[in-house]
């Protein structure tokens, strides 16, 4: 107890600014509210840092979800091929971090080939993320809006989520994903059967190109994989391509339109 | 990767200009020069410390362009006439906030907008300042110690802070 009192006692002025902030450990933390409930001042000190930092927030934060000014992603990403490779040897690390490493396989013989890859990874990403019952996605379809935000943001790119409705597919919500060397996207949809189709969109191929609706299928998983420009898109679900190839063609109008 | 720190270069460069476009066009400028200097860059270093100094850089060489005494009138102009009640629950709007901000001195105000508005950790933050962490706490402590008398915080009597 007389332990405890010398480290209340020391609760330094720079220690309660952190503790404001939210940047002190969860054990200095927990010292620092026990502090407070003996300090009032002290404490309305505190709370005040924190209501200026709310108001800060209020006033700056909106700008997160603001689509990006064109000509800044047009800077960052028509930059020189050389400057890249610090990036990407970052990104890398950064794969291996998350130990999404999927295999590219590729289709047949031959060496991989862009929509070999864009099919292989809607195939992976709806086998992982298809069965999840309480985190299928990490945006949920209530909060579309923001979903669309975040990705253009990440993506740099203007998103929009294509509607499957007339399918019978309703948007359950979407993640941020992995492509190359930079974010990707995956939309999830269900229909009335618990059935459920995902999305896979990446925006960061390589080679543009334009290539029609291909079905793969790999494993259970039937795939529809096209490319437009540098996008790349991946429909994946445990479907013929009879069911596939419409749903396809119902986004491929969406997102030319 | 560059293209995911453009949203907070933007929100690092609209708390230092304020004007959209001025704050859009340092943002501008910052990845051009960082694009330019990446070989000066190590992976090692977390990427956005080092481009915050660079957009902070160009927003001080672009505000010394312009004289103090300008700039002085240019900000009392934009003053908010005080017509919300002096009551607790106004009294900490972003508007009045970033009023009284405005009136600390440059160093305070700089380490107030570094720490408040940034998710950078306190030691990135005095490193884009340039100043040891234990400076940019005891500036931080001073902006906020005269916020509070700003905003009419400091010596409130307690009846002031019951929510209504």
């Amino acid at each position: 107890m007389a332990a405890m009192n010398e480290n209340r006692s020391s609760v330094t002025t720079e220690e309660l600014h952190a503790y404001a902030d939210g940047r002190l450990p969860p054990e200095r933390a927990e010292l620092v509210e026990a502090y407070l409930l003996d300090h009032p001042a002290r404490a309305a000190e505190v709370e005040d840092y924190r209501r200026i930092n709310r108001a800060l927030g209020e006033a700056f934060d909106s700008v997160l979800d603001e689509p990006l000014p064109a000509a800044q992603v047009a800077l960052v990403q028509n930059r020189p091929r050389r400057l890249a490779a610090p990036f990407m040897a970052a990104a890398a690390g950064l794969l291996l971090g998350i130990g999404l490493t999927w295999s590219v396989q590729t289709l047949g013989s031959g060496p991989p080939t862009a929509l070999g890859q864009l099919s292989e990874t809607s195939a992976a990403a709806y086998t992982v993320f298809a069965p999840e019952v309480r985190h299928p996605v990490e945006v949920r379809a209530a909060e579309a809006g923001h979903l669309s935000a975040w990705l253009s943001n990440r993506m740099g790119m203007s998103f929009r989520i294509p509607r499957l409705g007339d399918l019978g597919f309703e948007l359950v919500g979407g993640r941020l994903m992995i492509g190359d060397h930079s974010p990707a996207a995956l939309l999830m949809y269900e229909n009335a059967d618990g059935r459920r189709l995902v999305l896979y969109v990446r925006n960061d191929l390589t080679q543009r190109g334009d290539s029609a609706p291909v079905y793969t299928r790999a494993r259970d998983t039937g795939v529809v994989s096209w490319i437009s420009g540098e996008t790349g898109y991946g429909l994946a679900g445990g479907f013929s391509e009879g069911e596939l190839l419409p749903a396809a063609r119902l986004v491929q109008a969406q997102l030319s339109s | 990767m560059l293209i995911a720190e453009i949203p907070h270069l933007r929100r690092f460069a609209r708390s230092l200009a304020r004007d959209p476009d001025a704050a859009d066009d340092l943002v501008q400028s910052c990845l051009e020069r960082a694009l330019s200097r990446f070989h000066l860059w190590r992976p090692e270093r977390r990427l956005r410390p080092w481009l915050f100094t660079m957009l902070r850089n160009l927003h001080v060489d672009t505000v010394r362009h312009r004289s103090t005494a300008r700039a002085g009138e240019q900000r009392s102009a934009e003053v908010v006439p005080l017509t919300q009640r002096a009551g607790q629950e106004d009294s900490v709007t972003a508007r009045r906030v970033l009023d009284a901000i405005d009136r600390l001195p440059v160093e305070q105000r700089d380490a107030v907008l570094m720490v408040c508005v940034n998710d950078l950790t306190y030691g990135e933050a005095a490193e884009v300042l340039g100043v040891p962490p234990g400076t940019l706490m005891s500036r931080l402590h001073r902006a906020r110690t005269k916020l509070r008398e700003q905003l009419g915080l400091a010596e409130d009597a307690p009846s002031l802070r019951q929510v209504k």
